[in-house]
């Protein structure tokens, strides 16, 4: 893929090849400097560093053409951090104010997972996840239900992998929404 | 020399052999004291006869109107001589003799060289009165190739022969006879003796058209009167016209002009084409004395409007006095002393001032193209006006000329004036700042620089430059069109867009055309069906849809118009956010995509690029997050966004962005590119044209920097080319292994890590004194 902004220009590569044969190119001065920072260095790089407690590095500004858009009435819980051993699950109950939508959001780190995720109302499954791992040590499950009606709604997260990992999840509620 | 095709009537050879026999008795040469005969021995060789020396007009004898000019060749009758007329490449004949009193008895010995020595050549002598008629004639027959050795005669009844027209011709098996030229031998006449010499020149006088007179006129009529003794048969007329100065000079108009009548006072009359402008048509007669008489009228021959726009606009007390003019290709030029005066298509415009200077030292420099170019070239296409910054402008068919500058009056080239007009006008790339450069050394035929006034920014460079010659346009801002649809200003930190044309050569012209965008994202205005699943009011199952695959990388250059943390995001669909009612994720980096990239609008106006803010914590934070009015490159997945309608796409993620703004003055300021590679990058290649800002000089060259690889590159292997001069860009090439990031049914892009380039790229100029400079001058003007 080769990129330019070069506007209308019809100047064929084949002619620029052949020309460069014909006349050596001019000394170019290149100078090749130290980096700024050491991209080694970036924590993104392992997909580490990831802070969800700190404010943004500068004000958020709203998109106005968001305003309508329905993933703004969600509710959102706090964010829930723990572990989970090979087996295990943890409940996490919300309270949707009125029927309709539940989400979740899991992700999981140190172990290969995955972990599900399935939403209850009332003894009656509503929702469930589907997870994508992330190799070698981690993954995402997102889960979508439909609560027919107002009231608690249990998301009970369970590490199905062969080792323990390290969970975060939150969990949200939409009244009248769900797909 | 040439020959005239004219077909002769064929007489019996026996019958001209007889009528000779009839009019000539034996001995008739040199046989009493009234008889003269002239065997042209006491003259040189090529010696004229004519117009500066009648040499025979004591005896009675003017060779005229065409001159004769002694010979050795076709062999004399006798001596070494004969006499040729002088008619030159074009000669048309009969060759004249003319009796200065009348005779009664001519002849002469006469001959021809053939073209081809096997033809024969025929000749007819006639002799004729003072009235003009034909007294006599003897021919035609055949002569003696080569040799000047035919006789040829008439007998009148009396005194009455005054002209003799001796004619011969080769006869070709195929085809009309042509004319040779003429020898003539041993020429004796008897009759009455020449009359004295006239003692003064002819009196001339031209009657129409009158001196000094104005005119527009294509058919120019000139008439008068010769008078005096001794008077020729013709005199000349030549037209002289006033021409530019200190200039090869067109030879002038010279042609026979023939009298007519009798006497001591004979007329002329003739038609011929005028030049346009200042012209002096001379009439001279010389008589048998070699006197010459001579009389002149001088005109001046203009369209009406050009005339009627002089005396509009203050007449001589504003323009001087005429000096020349010209006209092709529809226009014609008045040349005063102080301004010019231009027709074309029904308009008549006025080049006065400082502008005037330029341009006729514009005009003179092209002087010996001038209609090769054409005369249009130089006519103006408008009045002088004004333009910006307090400057005036007037545009001609090959230039534009501004005065009032810092710099004075400077001349623009049409092939620049073509790419000012087509790509955003003076408001875009500026007025000029100096006069046109060139260093064909360092391969730049043609360069100036432009500033824009009011406007912050350096100056904007169109050249033309390379071994295949295209033109370069190099300006701040661009043609500010994104900036201005942003609602920003140009900055001096406003980045460089460039756009090249191919030329025809270094001085154009150049295929220039206006940029555009084609047709632009397939069903955008369906695009809840074609995209989102039917989520005609939006949703986020699916939020993201790829237009064409979620690996496929596409590329946008825009200008950055906001760049800012998401206000608001889905927790569903992001990795990474911050605290906050929110839930912010996205840096959004909001543009005003440049041609062609207009194509990856849908139904929005400026186009998103978004990726979580904590992927590129490190990047931005390190090298800087893009800021208004940048110029911005993004390549990654193009979507539409299923949220809410109206549908918009975005680049979302990118996978490679390059951020770049200018930083210092010129010449010394430099582009400055932040350039990131995340970990989203499939590996597919990826090139970047990086442009330093608008070059300074003809013989500047690329000088740049960037971070050594190692330090800046985790599974990106980088490299870079520049364009072959070295003089216009530098591409930076960025692969890597194939790497496909998982995508959730949400389509939400999942971020994996362990891929990265970021790296600053600063480009400038540096200039190498070995390649010389030309400026304007006589030698070189474009």
């Amino acid at each position: 893929m080769r990129s330019r902004f070069l506007l209308a220009l019809p100047i064929v590569t084949v002619a620029l090849l052949t020309v460069s044969c014909r006349h050596p190119a001019r000394p170019s001065h290149i100078k090749e400097v130290n980096n700024l920072r050491l991209v080694a260095g970036d924590p993104a790089l392992k997909a580490q560093g990831f802070d969800f407690t700190s404010k943004p590095p500068s004000p958020p500004i709203g998109d106005p053409s968001e305003a309508g858009a329905s993933f703004t009435n969600i509710q959102w819980s706090p964010v829930s951090q723990f572990s989970l051993g090979p087996g295990q699950s943890k409940t996490v109950t919300v309270n949707a104010v009125a029927a309709g939508g539940v989400y979740a959001r899991v992700s999981w780190t140190e172990g290969a997972g995955p972990v599900s995720v399935l939403m209850t109302q009332n003894g009656v499954v509503v929702g469930s996840g589907t997870s994508y791992s992330l190799p070698p040590d981690r993954g995402i499950t997102v889960a979508e239900g439909k609560n027919s009606a107002a009231g608690a709604v249990s998301v009970m997260v369970r590490n199905l992998g062969p080792g323990g990992v390290q969970v975060q999840a939150v969990v949200g509620t939409l009244a009248g929404g769900g797909q | 020399m040439i020959r005239r095709l004219k077909p002769q009537p064929r007489f019996p050879t026996i019958i001209s052999a007889l009528f000779v026999a009839l009019v000539l008795a034996p001995g008739y040469s040199r046989r009493a004291a009234a008889q003269t005969t002239i065997d042209f021995e006491d003259l040189p060789a090529n010696f004229v006869i004519g117009q500066q020396s009648q040499h025979y007009v004591n005896l009675g004898v003017v060779i005229a109107p065409i001159e004769g000019i002694i010979a050795t060749a076709p062999k004399p009758h006798s001596g070494a001589h004969v006499l040729l007329p002088q008619g030159g490449e074009f000669y048309t004949g009969p060759f004249v003799i003319t009796f200065r009193s009348g005779q009664s008895q001519v002849s002469l010995f006469a001959g021809a060289i053939p073209l081809n020595p096997n033809d024969v050549v025929r000749g007819t002598l006639t002799a004729f009165d003072g009235n003009g008629n034909k007294v006599g004639q003897d021919g035609p027959k055949f002569t003696v190739p080569n040799a000047c050795s035919t006789q040829f005669g008439v007998l009148a009844n009396g005194p009455v022969i005054v002209r003799m027209e001796i004619y011969l011709e080769e006869v070709f098996t195929n085809g009309p006879p042509a004319e040779l030229p003429e020898a003539v031998d041993d020429l004796n006449f008897k009759g009455n003796p020449a009359p004295p010499l006239p003692n003064g020149p002819p009196v001339v006088q031209i009657t129409a058209p009158p001196d000094q007179i104005q005119v527009d006129i294509s058919t120019l009529s000139v008439t008068g009167t010769v008078s005096g003794s001794g008077l020729p048969p013709a005199g000349a007329l030549t037209l002289t016209l006033q021409q530019a100065p200190n200039k090869p000079q067109a030879p002038p108009f010279v042609a026979t002009l023939l009298l007519a009548g009798n006497g001591n006072t004979l007329n002329f009359a003739t038609t011929l084409k005028p030049g346009v402008g200042p012209q002096t048509v001379t009439v001279q007669v010389t008589n048998d004395a070699s006197l010459t008489g001579m009389a002149q009228i001088h005109l001046t021959n203009l369209p009406a409007a050009i005339t009627q726009q002089f005396g509009a606009s203050g007449g001589a007390a504003t323009f001087g006095n005429v000096q020349w003019a010209v006209v092709g290709n529809g226009c014609s030029l008045a040349v005063y002393d102080h301004g010019a005066i231009a027709n074309q298509a029904a308009a008549t415009r006025k080049i006065l001032g400082e502008i005037f200077n330029k341009w006729q030292q514009w005009i003179l420099a092209k002087w010996d193209q001038l209609y090769s170019l054409g005369v249009d070239t130089f006519c103006p296409t408008d009045d002088e006006h004004d333009s910006p910054g307090n400057s005036r402008a007037q545009t001609f068919g090959g230039a534009r000329i501004y005065t009032r500058l810092a710099a004075g009056t400077v001349y623009v080239p049409g092939v620049f004036v073509q790419a000012v007009e087509t790509l955003g006008g003076e408001a875009a790339t500026g007025v000029p700042l100096a006069d046109p450069t060139s260093s064909p050394a360092a391969k730049t035929y043609l360069f100036q620089q432009f500033v824009r006034p009011g406007n912050a920014g350096g100056p904007s460079t169109l050249e033309i430059k390379g071994s295949n010659p295209a033109l370069s346009v190099e300006r701040q801002g661009g043609d500010l069109t994104a900036l201005t649809e942003g609602g920003l200003a140009l900055t001096v930190s406003s980045p460089t867009i460039v756009q090249q044309f191919p030329c025809s050569s270094g001085t154009g012209p150049c295929a220039v055309v206006p940029a555009s965008s084609p047709p632009g994202v397939p069903r955008a205005n369906e695009a809840g069906e074609a995209y989102c699943a039917g989520q005609i009011a939006g949703g986020f199952t699916p939020e993201w849809v790829a237009i064409k695959n979620d690996y496929v990388i596409t590329p946008l250059w825009a200008i950055v118009v906001d760049s800012h943390m998401a206000g608001m995001d889905n927790a569903l669909l992001h990795q990474t956010w911050y605290d906050g009612a929110g839930l912010p994720s996205d840096w959004v980096t909001l543009s005003k995509p440049i041609h062609p990239y207009k194509s990856l609008l849908a139904s929005n106006l400026d186009m998103e690029v978004e990726i979580e803010e904590q992927f590129g914590h490190y990047f931005f934070t390190g090298w800087g997050y893009p800021q208004k009015g940048d110029l911005f490159f993004a390549a990654g997945r193009w979507i539409i966004d299923c949220g809410h309608p109206p549908f918009r796409s975005e680049i979302h993620p990118p996978f490679v962005t390059a951020d770049l703004h200018t930083e210092g003055n010129s010449p010394a300021s430099q582009t400055i590119a932040n350039i990131w590679v995340n970990s989203f990058y499939t590996g597919d290649p990826v090139d970047i044209d990086l442009y330093p800002p608008p070059r300074p000089g003809p013989a500047a060259f690329l000088y740049f920097s960037k971070p050594f690889d190692q330090q800046a590159a985790l599974d990106v292997q980088v490299s870079y080319s520049t364009d072959p001069d070295v003089s216009s860009v530098v591409t930076a090439h960025f692969s890597s292994s194939t790497k496909r990031s998982p995508v959730t049914a949400n389509g939400e892009m999942l971020w994996q890590g362990g891929r990265e380039y970021a790296g600053r790229w600063s480009l400038g100029w540096q200039t190498q004194n070995q390649y010389p400079i030309v400026t304007l001058s006589n030698s070189w003007w474009p």
